[in-house]
């Protein structure tokens, strides 16, 4: 038996904080959706959109037979949407990535059999498609320039976080994120040629190490920030 | 290539930093865009590479390197998503913070260059895994080199040695071939002396002066104080005097005879000589020049040559020159 999911982000479960700062209401998930809930910060809101679970075990397996590989591409397509809409500087980039993939859910039915191709790349098709349905419609002034830093108090203690956070990165990684971000100019792109050429990778694939550890530098230290004092001491 | 009813997606293959700037910043054309974005859907690396973009994007800004018409895109576009605003924020005091770890560089200096010890350094410092792997190596290598310097210095040790014993019998090696050599000169010598003693006898007895040979035969009975010692009583024709030496008993391959003067002092000796039968006594044969005998008193000390090479004093024969 269907079960209608009453939620307004794609499946019930992709949803996450908006923009705009606003938080959803939290719908428990269901059966397979629950472990797929988990991997992304939840917070859903009614929406129109509704698809129900069947609609979401086709997508599922359209996306892979094996479920658990089936819930990777949906995490990893999601990500990448959300990526999509930001760039397109949507207020609403996840809202409309949830849109995006109940849209494709549903038309699943009508497609699958002639479709030919990477299923990601229809998803890019739609969220095209609903881009142009929103232009303008969601979006929002542009924000004033984050000149100021924080008060000379809070920048301490980030600093102080930053610094624990620094610490506790591998040594290998502690240098290669310092010695990636020294230097300017030609200087700068010598060092990372040599650089890649000690740890024998490509520029490419030394550009996302760097990238990598500076996200969970930076999430280590928004962390630290919303413990307090107590994660620095 | 991806078709939906008809529609063929083109998908582009590969991007580079500036579509990625572009991208990032607005600046693409509708279709490019829906061009990137299908790359960004279908390539493992491209959402990290698009991450990495706008972290090299922040980074542009906070050094100032954007031009005034980025900067504004900057601005109205990139900075909406409040994700990307964190990101600045954290740029700024990540930047900072590197600021102070690592030393500024000079734009008019060129391209910095590390010592062979830095870059090792760097390496070590960026993969430990390299750094463990390294630090075995060397280790294994010292512990090598100690245990080849002391099997080489054994083997060194054995060889001094072997070159020291290699040495000695060397030595004694020329010793013995110099013994040899006087020994072989001293028999050169006797030989020749022989042979110049045979060679008189012939010509004596071919010249059938038999008075130029004069016979003696001697006792080992006697004392050197008898008053009846033999004599031989010498002529101006006198050439040679032949000493018969009975023997009691013939025991020896050969004997020695050594000619001595009152004093005990040897004259000359005559070696390998076999003895032979004269009128059924067995006796040693000796004939010695008259001109090397003056008048007085001599003596014989007759030696019996074992098989052994060594020898056993036998008797004593003594007699006077007149």
């Amino acid at each position: 038996m269907s079960q209608m999911l009453k939620s307004s982000s794609a499946l019930g479960f992709p949803g996450s904080r908006r923009y705009n700062g606003a938080q959803r209401k939290a719908v428990a998930p269901n059966g397979d959706l629950r472990r797929l809930r988990s991997l992304s910060s939840t917070y859903p809101k009614p929406d129109p959109d509704e698809i129900t679970q069947d609609q979401l075990n086709l997508l599922l397996d359209w996306l892979d037979p094996d479920r658990e590989k089936a819930g990777i591409r949906y995490e990893q397509i999601r990500r990448r949407l959300v990526k999509i809409f930001v760039c397109r500087a949507s207020n609403v980039p996840e809202e409309l990535a949830d849109k995006t993939i109940n849209r494709v859910a549903r038309k699943l039915p009508e497609i699958r059999a002639t479709y030919v191709g990477d299923p990601a790349h229809y998803f890019a098709g739609v969220a095209v498609n609903i881009l142009r349905e929103t232009v303008r419609k969601d979006r929002i002034p542009a924000i004033g320039m984050p000149e100021s830093s924080p008060a000379t108090d809070d920048r301490e203690k980030d600093y102080s976080c930053l610094e624990k956070c620094m610490e506790k990165l591998d040594p290998g990684d502690r240098s290669l994120v310092l010695d990636y971000y020294r230097e300017e100019g030609q200087a700068k792109i010598d060092n990372r040629r040599q650089l890649a050429e000690q740890l024998g990778i490509g520029l490419n694939a030394l550009r996302i190490r760097a990238c990598r550890i500076r996200s969970d530098l930076q999430a280590c230290m928004e962390k630290c920030r919303a413990e307090g004092a107590e994660f620095a001491k | 290539m991806p078709e939906v009813k008809g529609l063929t997606i083109m998908v582009p293959k590969t991007t580079d930093a500036k579509a990625l700037r572009k991208y990032l910043l607005g600046d693409l054309s509708s279709e490019g865009q829906e061009a990137f974005e299908l790359w960004l859907m279908s390539e493992d690396e491209a959402y990290d590479l698009v991450l990495a973009a706008e972290d090299d994007l922040i980074d542009e800004f906070l050094a100032g390197k954007l031009s005034p018409t980025e900067s504004q895109q900057f601005h109205d576009r990139f900075l909406i998503a409040p994700e990307r605003q964190r990101k600045l924020e954290f740029s700024r005091m990540f930047r900072e913070y590197a600021d102070r770890k690592t030393v500024p560089a000079t734009a008019a200096l060129p391209a910095p260059t590390r010592s062979f010890w830095q870059e090792l350094g760097a390496i070590f410092r960026l993969q430990p895994a390299f750094g463990a792997v390294s630090v075995a190596l060397v280790l294994l290598m010292i512990g090598g080199s100690v245990w080849s310097g002391v099997t080489s210095s054994r083997l060194q040790n054995r060889l001094d040695s072997t070159t020291t014993v290699l040495h000695e019998v060397e030595t004694q090696r020329q010793d013995l071939q110099l013994r040899l050599a006087e020994i072989q000169a001293t028999s050169k010598q006797l030989a020749s002396q022989l042979a110049l003693m045979d060679e008189a006898v012939a010509e004596l007895k071919s010249a059938g002066v038999s008075g130029g040979v004069i016979a003696l035969s001697l006792s080992s009975i006697l004392p050197r104080s008898s008053t009846n010692l033999p004599t031989a009583q010498l002529t101006p024709a006198t050439r040679l005097i032949e000493f018969t030496l009975p023997l009691l008993d013939d025991n020896y391959p050969s004997y020695s005879v050594v000619l001595a003067d009152d004093g005990g002092e040897s004259l000359g000796n005559r070696q390998r000589r076999t003895a032979k039968s004269k009128d059924g006594v067995k006796v040693v044969v000796v004939t010695m020049p008259s001109k090397d005998l003056a008048t007085g008193e001599y003596s014989f000390k007759l030696s019996g040559i074992t098989s052994a090479d060594s020898t056993e004093d036998i008797a004593e024969y003594y007699f006077r020159i007149r």
